[in-house]
C-alpha cells in the first residue's frame, strides 16, 4: 500500500508532463509493487518496460 | 539450417541453375570448401536465404567428410590439439548432434554458413563474374589449391 | 498495520534478569513507565529491544557483544532477550540469543505466519521495510533525537518525513530506471540525436542512389531484349538467305552437328567433372592428409570411448558392478562423475561412421582422382571451342558467296553482339557483391542494396535506443517532479496537523511551526526551550507516525529529563492522545509533574513498573510491598504498582 499522497503526486506530476491517465495507473501500479519489496527482479523488469513502453515522448505534439 | 544469401545467388546468375550446377546446394557447397580452405569466415547478416537443414542426396556420400573438414578448420583456427581428450569432447559437444539428420547442432550450422559466405567472398575478389560452367570450376579448382596452400591450418 | 510491545523477558546479560509484562487483560496499556535507577542496565535494554527489531546484532562486534555481559556473573556463557509483540493483534516473538564464549548473536522467530520457531531473525516480510534502522530511529529514541528535529545543521526532519511517507519510493524508480538503461545500452557512443540524424542521411543517398542504378539497370535489360529481338530477326534472316543455296546448307548443318555433339560431350565431361567436386577428398590432397589426422587424433584420443556415458549411469542403478563388488552410495557417486567424461551413445554412433567414412574415402585411392576428369572436362571443352569456332569461320567465309544483303546481315549481327556483350558486362558489374570498402558511389546494385539494409537495420536500432534513453529521462524527470510534489503536500499536511495539536499542548506558549525543510523551522524565532523544542518534536514525529493509519508503539529514554515543570504538565497530559502505546523509561527526578499528567490523560489505561539491584538500601524499600507484586531473580527486583512506583527513591543516583 501507498500513501494516497504519493498516487497524487504521480497523477500530477504525469498531467504537468501531458501524460496520460493510463501511463499514471501504470506508474503508480510498479511504485506499489516497489513498495511491497516482494518482487524478484524479472517481475520488477517487467513493471517497468511497461511503465517505458507506454510513456509518450510527446512527438504528436512536436 | 544451412541459409545462403542472395548475393551469391545473383553472383552465379550466369551459369545457374543450368548444366552441372543443379541446386542451391552446390553454390552452398563450393562457397563453403573455399571458405574453409581459405581460412575465411564472414558473419552472415541482413536479409538470409534459408536453404534446407539436411544433406542433399548429391552430397549424402560426402557428408561426414564434410563435417570432419569443418571441424579440423574450427580445430586449426583455435589451435586445438584433438588428441587432448576433454579438449576433444567439448568441441564434439559443440558441434555434433546426433539427433539431428544433419549430424549439426545450431552452432555447427551457425559457423558452416559463416565459412560458406566466407568462401564465396574470396571467389568474388579473385574471379570474375562466371560466366561459362566448364571454366569457372576449372579456375575455382586452380583458386581453391592455391588458397589452401597459403593457409597455415592445411600445409 | 498495528505494532505493539507486549513486553520482554532477559538474562545473563547487563541489563537485570527479569520479565517485563506490559498486557493489561491481554491489551498493552496505553502508557507504560518502567523506572530504573542511572547504571540499571537502561541503555542496554533499550539496545535490545531496537537490535530485535532491526535485526542489527548479527553485525555485532566482540567489544559490542562483551560489554553486554553481565557484570554480576562474568562466568555466564549464553545470554538471552526475548522481545514479545503484536503484530495486527498477532502474536510475534523475537529472541536474541548471544553466546559470550563465541562472541555471536543469532536470532529465533516465532509468529503464527511462520507456524512455530524458526532460526534466524524472520519477522513477516509485510512489516520489513518499517524494521529499517531509520524507521525504528523514529519510535525508539532519546530526548536529544527529539531536539535533533529542530537542527538547522542536521536533515533528520526530512529524512524522517521521507522514510514515513514512502517519498523513498521515487528514488528507487530513478535508480531502477537508471540500471535498466545501463542494461539495455548498446552503444553508448552511437546515441545521440546528431549522430542519427547522419545516418538518416546517408540512408537517403543510398536510396537515392539505389534508384538511379535500378534505372540504368532497367535502361541496359530492356537495350538487351530489343537487341536480342532484332539479333533473332537477322538470324533468321541470314538461315533463309542460306537456305536458297544448298551446298553451303549441307555443310552448315554438318558444320553445326559437330557444334552440338561437341556440346553434348562437353555436357557429360562436365558433369562427371562436378561429380567429384562433390567429394572434398578430391579437391584438395592437404584434405585428405587432414582427414587422416583427424581420424588418428580420434583413435589416440580413445574417440569414441569403448564404453559410452550411458553404460556407467545404467551401471549406477544396479546392486552389483560387473566386477562383482557390490555398488554403495559412494560407489554411484564416483561413476556418476566418471560418467560425464564419456560420450553419449549418439555421439560415439556419429563418430564412428565419421571415422569409417574418412577410411573409405581417404585412406585408399579406391577409384579415379580428379585430374582425370579435369582432363577429359578441358578435352571436351577444347573439342567444342573448335567445332564452334569451325561453325563460325565457315559462317564468315561464305559471305562471298552470298548477296550483298547477306554481308549487310551480318555486319549488323556482329554490332548487335557487340552491343549485347557490352550491356552484359555492365550488368554484372551491377550484381557485384558487396566490399567492405564499398561507399554509397558503388555501381553494383547488390552493394547498395546491402548498405542500404545495414544503414537500415542501424537506424532502427539507434532509433531505440535514442527513444529508451529519452523515455527513461522523462520517467526520471516525472518521478523526481512526482516527489517534489508529494512532498509539499505531505508537509503542507503536516505542517496543518502540527500546528493545530501545538495549539493544544503548548497552551501558554503557542509555537508555531512555520516550515520543515531539513529541519522543523518554527514561526517567528529560531528555536524554543529545550522543553518546548521536545513538545513539537513529540507532536511532529507522531503526527508522521500515524499517517497512512499505521501505529507504533513510542519508546522514549528520559522523555521529561529536560523539560520545564509546566511543560512537563502539558506534555504528559498530550501523549496519551498522541499515540496508542507509550513506553517510556524515566528516573525518579523525572516523575514529578510528568507522571500526574500522564495518568490523568491515560484512562487508566497505564502500567507503573521499576526495576532495580537489590542492595543495602533498597533491600529496605520493599519490606512492604505484597509478595504477588514482587519478582526476584538474583539480585534484580521488579515492583510492579503505582504506589511504589511514586515511592521510590535512591538517595544516591548510581
Amino acid at each position: 500500500m501507498i500513501d494516497s499522497e504519493i498516487k497524487n503526486a504521480i497523477r500530477i506530476a504525469c498531467g504537468q508532463d501531458g501524460q496520460d491517465d493510463d501511463f499514471a495507473n501504470k506508474l503508480i501500479k510498479w511504485v506499489e509493487a516497489l513498495s511491497s519489496k516482494s518482487m524478484n527482479a524479472s517481475q520488477n523488469s517487467d513493471h517497468l518496460n511497461v511503465v517505458i513502453k507506454s510513456i509518450n515522448l510527446g512527438k504528436d505534439k512536436q | 539450417m544451412f541459409r545462403l544469401k542472395p548475393e551469391v545467388e545473383s553472383w552465379f546468375s550466369n551459369i545457374f541453375p543450368k548444366g552441372a550446377l543443379k541446386s542451391k546446394w552446390d553454390l552452398y557447397y563450393l562457397c563453403l570448401m573455399v571458405g574453409l580452405g581459405g581460412g575465411r569466415s564472414e558473419p552472415v547478416t541482413g536479409e538470409r536465404t534459408d536453404m534446407v537443414d539436411y544433406f542433399i542426396e548429391d552430397y549424402k556420400k560426402s557428408q561426414k567428410l564434410i563435417i570432419s573438414l569443418f571441424m579440423c578448420a574450427e580445430l586449426g583456427k583455435f589451435g586445438i590439439q584433438f588428441s587432448d581428450r576433454l579438449m576433444a569432447k567439448e568441441i564434439l559437444d559443440k558441434y555434433l548432434n546426433p539427433t539431428n539428420p544433419s549430424f549439426l547442432t545450431n552452432n555447427a550450422f551457425q559457423r558452416m554458413n559463416e565459412y560458406s559466405y566466407g568462401g564465396f567472398l574470396l571467389l568474388a575478389e579473385n574471379l570474375g563474374k562466371p560466366n561459362d560452367q566448364a571454366t569457372f570450376l576449372m579456375q575455382y579448382e586452380d583458386l581453391l589449391n592455391r588458397l589452401a596452400n597459403e593457409n597455415a591450418t592445411w600445409a | 498495520m498495528k505494532i505493539t510491545i507486549n513486553g520482554w523477558e532477559s538474562f545473563g546479560l547487563r541489563c537485570p534478569d527479569v520479565k517485563v509484562n506490559l498486557l493489561k487483560n491481554s491489551t498493552p496499556s496505553r502508557v507504560a513507565l518502567i523506572q530504573m535507577p542511572n547504571g540499571t542496565g537502561k541503555t542496554t535494554t533499550l539496545k535490545l529491544i531496537r537490535a530485535s527489531l532491526t535485526g542489527a546484532a548479527q553485525n555485532w562486534s566482540r567489544d559490542e557483544i562483551t560489554e553486554l555481559k553481565s557484570l554480576k556473573n562474568p562466568n555466564v556463557q549464553t545470554g538471552k532477550f526475548i522481545l514479545e509483540l503484536s503484530v495486527d493483534e498477532k502474536p510475534l516473538v523475537i529472541e536474541t540469543i548471544i553466546d559470550f564464549v563465541e562472541a555471536k548473536v543469532r536470532y529465533r522467530t516465532s509468529s503464527i505466519l511462520l507456524g512455530g520457531v524458526e532460526d534466524g531473525w524472520r519477522p513477516p516480510p509485510n512489516i520489513k521495510r518499517f524494521l529499517e534502522e531509520k524507521f525504528v530511529s523514529l519510535f525508539i529514541f532519546d530526548g536529544e533525537f527529539a531536539a535533533d528535529l529542530l537542527d538547522s545543521t542536521k536533515t533528520k526532519a526530512t529524512e524522517a518525513i521521507e522514510t514515513l511517507s514512502q517519498l523513498d519510493l521515487f528514488d528507487e524508480v530513478v535508480s531502477e530506471a537508471d540500471f535498466f538503461w545501463e542494461k539495455q545500452k548498446r552503444d553508448a557512443s552511437g546515441t545521440s540525436k546528431p549522430y542519427l540524424n547522419s545516418l538518416k542521411e546517408r540512408e537517403a543517398a543510398l536510396t537515392r542512389r539505389l534508384a538511379e542504378l535500378k534505372k540504368s539497370r532497367e535502361t541496359a535489360q530492356n537495350d538487351v531484349a530489343s537487341f536480342s529481338k532484332r539479333l533473332a530477326e537477322v538470324d533468321a534472316q541470314l538461315d533463309e538467305k542460306i537456305g536458297q543455296n544448298e551446298t553451303i546448307r549441307s555443310e552448315k548443318d554438318r558444320l553445326s552437328k559437330a557444334k552440338s555433339d561437341a556440346d553434348a560431350e562437353l555436357s557429360t565431361a562436365l558433369e562427371k567433372y562436378m561429380q567429384d567436386l562433390r567429394y572434398p577428398h578430391k579437391l584438395y590432397d592437404g584434405f585428405v592428409r587432414h582427414l587422416n589426422t583427424f581420424k588418428v587424433s580420434l583413435d589416440q584420443a580413445k574417440l569414441p570411448d569403448t564404453s559410452s556415458r550411458q553404460f556407467f549411469i545404467e551401471l549406477c542403478e544396479e546392486i552389483n558392478c560387473v566386477c562383482g563388488r557390490p555398488i554403495g552410495p559412494n560407489e554411484q557417486n564416483h561413476i556418476r562423475e566418471h560418467a560425464e567424461h564419456y560420450l553419449s551413445g549418439d555421439i560415439s554412433g556419429v563418430l564412428n561412421a565419421i571415422k569409417n567414412d574418412i577410411n573409405i574415402y581417404a585412406n585408399q585411392n579406391f577409384d579415379e582422382p580428379l585430374s582425370d576428369s579435369r582432363l577429359k572436362l578441358s578435352d571436351a571443352q577444347a573439342k567444342f571451342h573448335d567445332a564452334s569456332t569451325g561453325f563460325s569461320n565457315y559462317m564468315l567465309k561464305i559471305k562471298d558467296f552470298q548477296d550483298k544483303g547477306y554481308e549487310e546481315l551480318l555486319k549488323e549481327k556482329a554490332q548487335i553482339e557487340l552491343e549485347i556483350r557490352s550491356r552484359d558486362n555492365f550488368l554484372s558489374f551491377m550484381s557485384a557483391p558487396y566490399k567492405s570498402s564499398d561507399d554509397e558511389k558503388s555501381s553494383s546494385v547488390v552493394s547498395i542494396e546491402t548498405q542500404l539494409r545495414d544503414m537500415q537495420d542501424r537506424i532502427a536500432e539507434v532509433t531505440d535506443t535514442v527513444e529508451l534513453r529519452e523515455r527513461i529521462n522523462l520517467l526520471s524527470k516525472i518521478a523526481t517532479n512526482a516527489k517534489l510534489i508529494a512532498k509539499k503536500s505531505l508537509h503542507k499536511q503536516l505542517i496543518d496537523e502540527c500546528n493545530e495539536r501545538l495549539s493544544k499542548v503548548l497552551v501558554n506558549s503557542p509555537l508555531q511551526i512555520e516550515d520543515i525543510d531539513n529541519h522543523i523551522k518554527l514561526k517567528g524565532q529560531a528555536g524554543g526551550s529545550v522543553g518546548q523544542t521536545l513538545a513539537v518534536a513529540y507532536v511532529f514525529l507522531t503526527a508522521a507516525l500515524h499517517r497512512g493509519s499505521h501505529q507504533f508503539p513510542l519508546v522514549v529514554d528520559s522523555p521529561a529529563g529536560s523539560l520545564e515543570q509546566l511543560v512537563r504538565k502539558e506534555v504528559g497530559k498530550v501523549i496519551p492522545e498522541l499515540c496508542e502505546q507509550f513506553i517510556s523509561f524515566i528516573i525518579d527526578t523525572e516523575k514529578i509533574g510528568f507522571v500526574p499528567a500522564l495518568e490523568s490523560a491515560s484512562n487508566d489505561s497505564i502500567s507503573y513498573s521499576t526495576i532495580f539491584r537489590l542492595n543495602q538500601t533498597s533491600e529496605k524499600l520493599i519490606k512492604n510491598v505484597p509478595n504477588e507484586n514482587i519478582q526476584m531473580n538474583g539480585d534484580s527486583v521488579l515492583v510492579t504498582g503505582k504506589e511504589f512506583f511514586v515511592q521510590f527513591t535512591l538517595d544516591k543516583e548510581e
